[in-house]
């Protein structure tokens, strides 16, 4: 049975979202002061201009639970019932990230844990989240991306530093049903251990990343992924309104749209302020591009990834009017 | 130069138009390193051919370049 072939079942709805940033910014400028690099070196390959990072003052998990918060101040008030974090920088190996976020907000008790899958653990924390949902487990579900990925260059690599940033992007997930706007399409994800090399870092500092192979596997997998969720949702790629790629680099996220036949004016990105801010990506620009207006209701909204693994996934929504939001059945509501 | 490539490098790639010529340089063309990859990239996509990174630098100007993608459609 697919979503599309069964209109009221049961699905995870999007009913808040929320970003939080660092607000220290770095530009191209200060980093060409010190590397061997240049503005125009770092626009013309990545469209980035700058970066907000968080240094020593903000943990991820400072980040995670500040977005979380903004996701849950700015939907309707619910009772979230799980957490999930994707992350690929916690700020510990050991515990993980989600049970310290579940208590800043309150929420000590509820199902909480971390997911790793490099820049698409967002999308793919949605699908267990969905899971969790489907399941009977939780009826709302808070699903975070926070990523420091500024800490994994060499500080000296002046190939790698401009590229990333810090930031956190959430949304809460609550039950509800296939014919509502915000329900998530099925989620498709992948894999290719072959490729574990490409993106890699055994510890901060470390990153080693092969940008032209990177580049060919990225365009390759999100196309191929993107195309997949919009056919499993019953959409023809012509449908889409909104593309919400992973924000690593302008140049990719471009090539992705025109191999879809997607227009510029559809695809929505951050890069240039933000840089690849790993799980955060696409959280950070769904919460960003529905608070300014590029991303409203009703929107057919594609949101496709790509990261170390390496991992890859799309998936598909028609954005919800969040002002609008119903309650969960039977939740409550004392936030 | 034929049309096809013509295209990909100004609707695709977006280099200047009026930088291509058979003796241009990639250099001179305004390719850079990613230039590279997505032009290869979209080679294999649109007409199935296998043509390297290195392939196209070693091709050195846009009109040896042409004709190698030209001998590569036609299976020479």
């Amino acid at each position: 049975m697919t979503a599309a072939s069964k209109a009221a079942a049961r699905a995870a709805v999007v009913c808040g979202a929320g970003a939080a940033l660092p607000p220290h910014i770095i530009m191209n400028a200060e980093l060409t002061a010190r590397l061997d690099t240049t503005d125009e070196w770092i626009r013309s390959r990545t469209g980035i201009t700058q970066r907000h990072v968080a240094g020593v003052d903000l943990s991820t998990t400072d980040l995670a639970a500040r977005a979380a918060a903004q996701a849950l101040a700015d939907g309707q008030p619910v009772t979230v019932e799980a957490v999930v974090v994707a992350t690929t920088t916690p700020d510990r190996c050991c515990p993980a990230t989600a049970p310290a976020v579940a208590t800043r907000l309150g929420l000590t008790g509820v199902p909480a844990y971390d997911l790793a899958a490099g820049c698409t653990g967002f999308l793919y924390a949605l699908a267990t989240a969905a899971g969790l949902i489907a399941t009977d487990t939780a009826r709302t579900v808070l699903v975070i991306g926070a990523d420091r990925l500024a800490t994994l260059p060499d500080p000296e690599d002046r190939t790698s530093v401009p590229l990333f940033g810090d930031g956190a992007g959430a949304v809460v997930l609550r039950r509800g049903s296939t014919d509502e706007a915000g329900a998530l399409g099925p989620v498709v994800l992948g894999s290719d251990g072959t490729g574990a090399d490409l993106i890699q870092a055994s510890l901060p500092g470390t990153l080693h990343m092969d940008g032209a192979d990177v580049f060919r596997h990225a365009v390759d997998r999100m196309s191929t992924a993107s195309r997949q969720a919009a056919t499993a949702a019953g959409w023809d790629v012509t449908d889409i309104d909104r593309l919400i790629p992973h924000q690593a680099n302008s140049r990719i996220t471009s090539f992705v749209a025109r191999q879809l036949g997607v227009p510029d004016d559809h695809q929505l990105g951050n890069v240039g302020d933000v840089g690849n801010t790993g799980a955060a990506s696409i959280p950070l620009l769904l919460a960003r591009s529905a608070a300014d207006g590029r991303l409203g209701p009703g929107h057919r909204t594609l949101l496709t990834a790509f990261g170390a693994g390496l991992t890859w996934g799309a998936t598909t929504l028609t954005w919800p009017d969040l002002s609008l939001t119903r309650l969960p059945e039977g939740a409550g509501h004392d936030r | 130069m034929t049309g096809d490539l013509v295209r990909i490098l100004t609707d695709d790639l977006k280099l200047p138009a009026d930088r291509l010529t058979d003796e241009a340089s990639l250099d001179h063309a305004g390719f850079d390193s990613l230039a590279v990859v997505e032009l290869s990239v979209l080679l294999t996509d649109r007409y199935g051919i296998d043509i390297s990174e290195s392939d196209i630098k070693d091709a050195a100007t846009l009109g040896r370049l042409d004709l190698l993608i030209t001998s590569k459609r036609s299976g020479r």
